[in-house]
């Protein structure tokens, strides 16, 4: 579970040696009150583009985008991403999105304390749902840009929020989805820890082009689903 | 042109309610192009659902209220603290495994105008909802449908009352915020029970949903579900919340509403069996895709220039809801069959010729892919 798709170790050249040249893809969902930038973030990521009004996500968006890992240079990662809306009051709807992810992104906003409350009840979800053995989750204080600007618009200290992260085992950030300070460390670090956490599970050559996970398996060649209705 | 010169013209032209049903909105005589100039939506809808006084939620509109001492609720401690709750918090046990999850929404009134709010201020459909006048019109609106249903907020609403909103803009301030109430509140009465309801909305994915589909498309739905183990719920959430409005341009959608609010069919019913055609007029794109991510992709975003004409996508869903509730399996998986030749003609052409379908489906595959990097 959590291995999203299988590692194609892809022949770079065509002489008699392989390079380990890897591409990997992984499921990342983003949790987090409404309001607090969680859109924002990831338009920022993949798109390099800030919107200072952006419309409230219903459901879910999904999008992706590749990264190289800084530290591993051979391994390109392809994070799929889910951005759920910040209003599903029971979280019934919510495990669709975070069934299978490797990792969780739980975005609270630094000047709205009430939206820590609601991160941290995103984490102990996941915690209790998913477990944490399986997912690398991470939590960031969005939104420092405000208080850059206004050091009195901090509502949560950055020390409450990184002793949290500390004591529940979860990487840290703070971030702003407006200048984008933090927003591509965050992915790398997230890409990092997902490599090293499902690193050991990676196949040998031999094995790289069998699929890992059923559900999301490339098409077989005997695969019938081979009509239009 | 005046808006009374159109609207005389419409009277003349359909004379009746049931004739702007029959011909105006299902044969698509109210699109075509010589008629175009004259269409006011605005009237139209009126004309479909406010005819009867007795019907109407309500009359007169109560403002938003400013004091909530009285209200019997602690939201104003957690005001003064500065603690902002938009969502409420995490329960222990799942609410839905007793009773339908508005009963146990407990949101107060304060809390409900934060988030309508703050929602309406994020409300892009048009730049007219940045004006503070036109906010404020929508959030007594909004408030209004809550109190008068005793109901809760759910984020959604918004977009689909800016929609109707739109189309009143010609009205008078008193009148305008009336008739986008009660137009609101009749669409509403068929969407909120089933989509935003979070039970109701699994149920018509697992079953609704799922049996259009599978009786139309059973080959198409297997690429989906069994080959890309995708739950229909994960995308169907704000196709259907939102009634399309994220999914296609305004005017597309505004013409499927224009259907959708004849009540000829219901709106559950009729919306499923949309989505149905909307993924056959799709399937070579669908074939294409190498994974549950650009299925999703795909179904998230929407190929523009694969969208086929509206009128026709209303037929061929009315057409399949008839056969669906007469229960005339066999001609839905003949529709779908037919509909599927029609909107990918030469790939399903190929298809039907090649033996080998995974040599077929790897070379659609490359084909997206050079058509991709083309347009980047």
């Amino acid at each position: 579970m959590g291995w999203v798709k299988s590692p194609i170790h892809k022949r770079a050249h065509q002489n008699k040696r392989y390079n380990t040249a890897t591409m990997l893809q992984f499921k990342l969902v983003l949790l987090g009150d409404s309001s607090v930038g969680k859109s924002s973030i990831v338009h920022r990521f993949v798109k390099d583009s800030f919107d200072e009004f952006r419309e409230s996500t219903i459901g879910a968006a999904f999008l992706s985008q590749t990264i190289k890992l800084e530290k591993h240079p051979d391994v390109t990662i392809k994070f799929e991403i889910w951005d759920t809306a910040g209003q599903e009051r029971y979280k019934s709807l919510a495990p669709m999105y975070y069934r299978n992810a490797n990792a969780a992104l739980i975005v609270y906003d630094v000047t709205q304390p009430g939206s820590l409350v609601k991160a941290q009840s995103w984490v102990e979800e996941l915690k209790n749902k998913v477990g944490d053995q399986d997912l690398v989750i991470c939590l960031a204080g969005n939104k420092v840009d405000i208080c850059d600007e206004d050091a009195t618009a901090r509502e949560v200290q950055r020390e409450d929020a990184q002793l949290y992260a500390q004591e529940q085992g979860l990487l840290f950030y703070e971030t702003s989805a407006k200048t984008g300070a933090g927003v591509s460390a965050i992915f790398q670090e997230i890409g990092e820890r997902v490599y090293q956490k499902k690193g050991m599970e990676v196949p040998s050559s031999t094995q790289a082009r069998k699929p890992l996970n059923v559900e999301l398996q490339r098409p077989s060649t005997n695969d019938s689903t081979s009509c239009c209705s | 042109m005046e808006r009374s010169g159109k609207i005389e013209h419409l009277v003349q032209r359909y004379g009746t309610r049931e004739e702007l049903i029959k011909r105006g909105v299902w044969r698509g005589e109210l699109y075509r192009a010589e008629e175009a100039t004259f269409l006011d939506r605005g009237w139209c809808w009126k004309t479909l659902l406010l005819d009867r006084e007795d019907e109407l939620l309500v009359t007169e509109l109560v403002p938003v209220p400013t004091n909530f001492e009285d209200t019997g609720c602690n939201y104003a401690e957690a005001g003064r603290l500065g603690v902002r709750k938009l969502t409420t918090e995490l329960v222990q046990d799942h609410p839905l495994m007793e009773e339908d999850d508005r009963l146990k929404e407990s949101i107060s009134v304060e809390e409900t105008l934060d988030i309508v709010r703050l929602d309406i201020s994020r409300l892009l459909l048009d730049p007219v909802f940045s004006d503070p006048e036109c906010k404020a019109e929508m959030v007594q609106i909004l408030y209004n449908y809550v109190a008068h249903n005793h109901t809760s907020y759910k984020q959604g609403y918004h977009e689909l009352c800016g929609a109707v909103y739109l189309q009143m803009l010609e009205e008078e301030g008193e009148t305008r915020k009336l008739n986008t109430l009660n137009i609101f509140n009749k669409l509403m009465a068929q969407v909120r029970p089933v989509f935003y309801e979070e039970t109701a909305l699994l149920q018509f994915s697992k079953q609704k949903f799922d049996a259009v589909f599978k009786l139309t498309a059973p080959m198409l739905r297997h690429l989906l579900t069994a080959h890309h183990g995708l739950d229909h719920a994960v995308w169907l959430i704000r196709w259907t919340r939102l009634l399309f409005l994220r999914e296609f341009d305004t005017a597309y959608v505004l013409r499927i509403w224009d259907h959708l609010l004849t009540f000829t069919v219901p709106v559950q019913d009729l919306v499923a069996c949309c989505t149905v055609v909307l993924l056959i007029a799709v399937t070579q794109d669908l074939y294409a895709c190498e994974d549950q991510g650009e299925v999703i992709s795909i179904l998230l975003h929407y190929p523009q220039d694969k969208l086929i004409n509206c009128v026709d996508l209303m037929k061929h869903s009315a057409s399949l809801y008839e056969l669906y509730v007469t229960r005339q399996y066999s001609d839905m998986r003949g529709l779908g069959e037919n509909l599927c030749k029609v909107y990918n003609r030469s790939w399903y052409e190929k298809q039907t010729q090649v033996a080998d379908h995974n040599r077929l489906r790897l070379e659609e595959r490359l084909k997206r892919r050079v058509e991709q990097r083309l347009r980047k």
